[in-house]
């Protein structure tokens, strides 16, 4: 297939004409708006819908995706997007309203809104939520911001925000953003937040704890509500990094671990699909004495009419404008209804038994990073393969041509060479054990033909890329000359 | 169960494995004091009923189809070719991840680097990252980039920038140590320079503009870009992109950081979410971005590949010195409007922009001839402007009857400004659409 840039591909003379005909020319804008605001030049491509749909349809078959391939990368819950949800939100009542409409019009939305938010507090035991968010770090801003508002209002600023060195990247950048110093406390051998080391570092002066659980080794937190007596005896927060919520779902929910605020990536637990990056759904959910600090508006129900609640007493503000991703939740809501109490609660258990079966099948190959037993993922270190020359990396790369998505590697950043394996509830025994023969036929390749990986993957468009130097001469856009 | 694929049987073989007889003993080892689950909610539902309670929620919605719209203020009614969601709703840009991998995920890649070619193109900047989450939280990304690129402290931004916008702006800044200055607007509607020239200093990061502003009127961009480069602050633009198909490229006004909201480039109305923001900067200021960026490299064979880059900026391996926190943002719409941009071409973007523009003036020209109604500010505008009819509250709730909304009354976001209608056109208005508008406003 010709995979040539769009701009090397325009015709001149060529269009798709949409509009047949405009009547307008820019001399008959000129009387309103001044030359010198005009522009003079564009240079968009000209071409026809058929060369716009022939070069998108190829290049979206270059991609890997959670339709067609096993695609177990930890942390980010790649699960099946039921198609179920996509219908939904395609219908015209959800997506051709205008965040502006009178309330009136668009009582359908603000129900679903409204009811969303009342079984994400069934799940989770929170008392309100918030769909503004459009990502889970956003999310994190608008919740440490809250933590922060409190503790201003009650003439309490602190300083400090604590983050175990497990912790996604999201938490460290968002305490920064919110004006907080970073305080990171180690893991123990096995794991887990060092309990001891953590009662030390949290003092008056400590605003939050911002904690994954499930964390990222796939390890449950066992000494949680010791961490949460630590932190709540100090008046400080406990803010839940919710990206590992899949395999706790309808079993334990993080009200009762001791949460304060906390926030959900309906794009991960709650099946919304991941659109290469986004757009996604950061749900943040709030403890009652915390409610009137949550981002405005809010939806409410007065006598059986929804409306927009703008009047939170000590609202942080706004993260977006409008109201969210609206049509993503369509989608979440669509799930949570098809499932119900004991689906979520299937989805959960399943999720752990898959990832729990993975580790099982490969702990004699590859080195768990921990004996615990893991939850939802599975976190090797390929140390051993290391010393014997294949890197993580190169490991990754060569399970491409087995036709699987690698997992997360490199992160935690406290494993050494981390494979970080979530495989989702919804992958079948079949696709587990062909990734398990996969990793296994990996390891023997890596004893008698190591040189090999040098070169992998093979079945790719394109062969290993330079990423080393895509940084150190960036190429971020095309330009005429050269293309 | 529905989405799960293990049988009953496999199920009870891969516990077996694991030495376990039940799905309960998989959180064995949990305390029992959290084990709380059980949540009240209801039984699933068939897919069919799923289907039928969501169709009912939908229908008590009106869509916007319904009516002879004229709302804008951010979200517009452009027409989105057919093509563009056949292509979009493809799974394999639906279903993946972030592009982490690039030799499976060359087509997505590509999309973005044509994309961020795309944006550098229509604003005349030398780079763009691959999108943010809407233009309320790119324009606040593009003031946090400025306060890091100057290490001032004194934000400037126009009354007449976005009212949420703005609030979005003084939230992601609220944890840090800067002032805000808002600078109000002439009686025509345009950023007042004596009171621009009063509050700009040398502690000044940045001056935040948008253009066409919110009440639709085009700025001198050129203008206050001379003010930001005497004293040295980051001159901020936050545009309707749609605007920039026919107006001046905004490196050329002296503009540092373009930013906006790209949803007038192929997204649907959607509520108002999802949609994209984009921002695009000078060659300079390429490690300030936030966000991912894709770039162009070679393979192992010497081909081109692309990659994204330059992640060293980023919050996976920066952590707390990161640029921003952003991780997600909304890749399949900024692809969405790499489509929508191809599909249209220059001619076809322009002849939309024209043809919105000449359907708001046409409609400005209906309204000032029934001389019942105030246009306040001036002519220079886009898309859209502002109106003035009393009572407007009134007027509004007899249009809509009529299945007419003239457009967004101002008074919410502005006290001052009561009985102000916002009326927005894009190129699906036609000229009979306008006419019955105000046919019915004169004789309602």
């Amino acid at each position: 297939m010709n995979r040539e840039i769009i701009f090397n591909k325009s015709v001149p003379g060529r269009k798709s004409s949409f509009l047949n005909e405009c009547g307008v020319s820019f001399e008959d804008i000129k009387q309103f708006i001044p030359a010198r605001f005009l522009r003079e030049r564009l240079e968009f491509p000209s071409l026809g819908e058929l060369d716009v749909v022939r070069h998108y349809i190829n290049l979206s078959k270059l991609n890997f995706s959670v339709d067609a391939n096993f695609y177990p990368l930890g942390s980010c819950t790649m699960k099946y997007n039921p198609k179920l949800n996509e219908d939904l939100a395609g219908i015209k009542e959800f997506g051709s309203i205008h965040p502006y409409q009178d309330q009136d019009l668009v009582q359908g939305a603000l129900k679903l809104v409204y009811d969303l938010g009342k079984v994400l507090c069934a799940v989770t035991g929170m008392s309100r939520f918030s769909f503004q968010a459009a990502a889970g770090a956003q999310a994190e801003l608008a919740g440490l911001l809250i933590i922060r508002a409190y503790h201003n209002l009650n003439k309490n600023s602190r300083s400090k925000v604590i983050i175990p060195d497990s912790a996604h990247g999201t938490n460290p950048a968002t305490a920064s953003m919110c004006g907080y110093d970073v305080v990171v406390v180690k893991s123990t051998p096995e794991g887990l937040v060092d309990v001891d080391e953590l009662s030390k570092v949290v003092d008056d002066d400590t605003a939050a704890i911002m904690l994954t659980n499930p964390n990222t080794l796939g390890l449950f937190e066992e000494r949680i509500l010791d961490i949460s007596d630590i932190l709540h005896k100090k008046k400080a927060f406990l803010y839940y990094d919710g990206a590992n919520f899949n395999p706790l779902m309808g079993v334990v929910d993080p009200f009762s671990m001791g949460f304060d605020v906390i926030h959900l990536n309906l794009h991960k637990t709650f099946s919304t699909p991941h659109g290469s990056g986004g757009p996604g759904v950061g749900a943040l959910g709030v403890i009652d004495k915390l409610k009137e600090f949550l981002p405005v508006p809010v939806v409410d129900k007065k006598n059986d009419v929804y409306f927009f609640n703008y009047e939170l007493r000590n609202t942080i503000g706004r993260v977006k404008a409008f109201y969210g991703n609206f049509l993503v939740l369509v989608k979440a809501y669509a799930y949570i209804l098809r499932l119900g109490r004991q689906g979520l609660k299937r989805v959960a258990e399943n999720s752990v038994l898959n990832a729990r079966y993975i580790k099982e099948k490969l702990k004699n190959h590859y080195k768990a990073v921990s004996l615990k037993a893991c939850m939802h993922e599975v976190v090797f270190s390929c140390e051993h393969q290391r010393d014997n020359g294949v890197s993580v990396l190169e490991i990754a790369k060569r399970l491409i041509d087995f036709g699987i998505h690698p997992p997360t590697i490199y992160f935690p950043l406290i494993v050494k060479e981390a494979l970080m394996v979530e495989p989702t509830e919804t992958e079948s025994k079949e696709t587990l054990d062909h990734f398990i023969s996969a990793m296994k036929e990996i390891n023997s390749e890596i004893q008698f033909s190591p040189q090999k990986f040098k070169y992998a993957p093979f079945t790719t468009p394109v062969r290993r890329v330079d990423e080393t130097a895509a940084a150190r001469s960036p190429d971020l856009r095309w330009k005429k000359t050269g293309g | 169960m529905p989405y799960i694929l293990n049988t009953s049987a496999q199920i009870k073989e891969m516990l077996n494995e694991l030495g376990l007889s039940s799905l309960d003993e998989l959180y064995g080892h949990l305390p029992q004091e959290v084990r709380t689950g059980n949540p009240d909610i209801a039984s699933g539902l068939s897919e069919a009923e799923v289907k039928s309670y969501i169709e009912s929620l939908a229908k008590q919605n009106s869509s916007i189809e319904n009516f002879n719209s004229f709302l804008g203020a951010g979200i517009y009614d452009h027409y989105i070719p057919s093509a563009l969601n056949h292509i979009l709703y493809r799974t394999e840009f639906y279903t993946p991840y972030t592009p982490y991998q690039p030799e499976c995920s060359q087509g997505v890649l590509q999309a973005i680097y044509e994309y961020q070619t795309f944006i550098c193109l229509l604003t005349g900047m030398d780079v763009s990252n691959a999108s943010l989450y809407d233009g309320a939280s790119s324009l606040s990304e593009a003031v946090l980039m400025a306060l890091r690129i100057t290490k001032r402290n004194k934000v400037i931004v126009s009354e007449t920038t976005h009212p949420e916008y703005r609030k979005t702006v003084r939230t992601y800044l609220s944890g840090v140590d800067c002032s805000i200055n808002e600078v109000g607007f002439c009686p025509d509607g345009l950023i007042d320079f004596d009171f621009l020239k009063k509050e700009i200093d040398e502690d000044t990061a940045c001056i935040v503009v948008q253009s066409p502003n919110f009440f639709g009127l085009i700025e001198d961009l050129e203008e206050i870009g001379r003010f930001a480069k005497a004293k040295g602050a980051v001159f901020v633009l936050t545009a309707n992109p749609m605007s920039l198909s026919i107006l001046k490229q905004p490196a050329d006004l002296g503009v540092d950081i373009v930013c906006g909201d790209g949803q007038p480039f192929g997204g649907g109305m959607n509520f108002g979410g999802p949609t994209f923001g984009f921002l695009a900067t000078k060659e300079k200021y390429t490690r300030q971005i936030p966000g991912r960026i894709a770039g162009k490299t070679k393979d192992a064979d010497g081909a081109f590949a692309f990659c994204l880059t330059l992640q060293t900026r980023e919050q996976h391996i920066r952590r707390q010195r990161a640029t921003s926190n952003i991780c997600s943002n909304q890749s399949l719409n900024a692809v969405g409007a790499a489509i929508y941009l191809s599909l249209m071409g220059k001619d076809g973007l322009q002849n939309v922009a024209l043809r919105s523009t000449a359907m708001a003036h046409y409609l400005y020209s209906k309204l000032k001839q029934t001389h019942k109604v105030k246009l306040p500010f001036g002519e220079r505008f886009f898309n859209e402007f502002v109106w003035q009819i009393e009572p407007s509250a009134g007027i509004l709730a007899k249009l809509k009857q009529n299945k007419i909304i003239a457009g967004l009354a101002l008074d919410n976001f502005y006290p001052n400004l009561k009985n102000h209608i916002l009326s927005a056109c894009t190129e699906k208005k036609s000229k009979d659409d306008i006419d019955k508008f105000v046919e019915n406003l004169i004789n309602p």
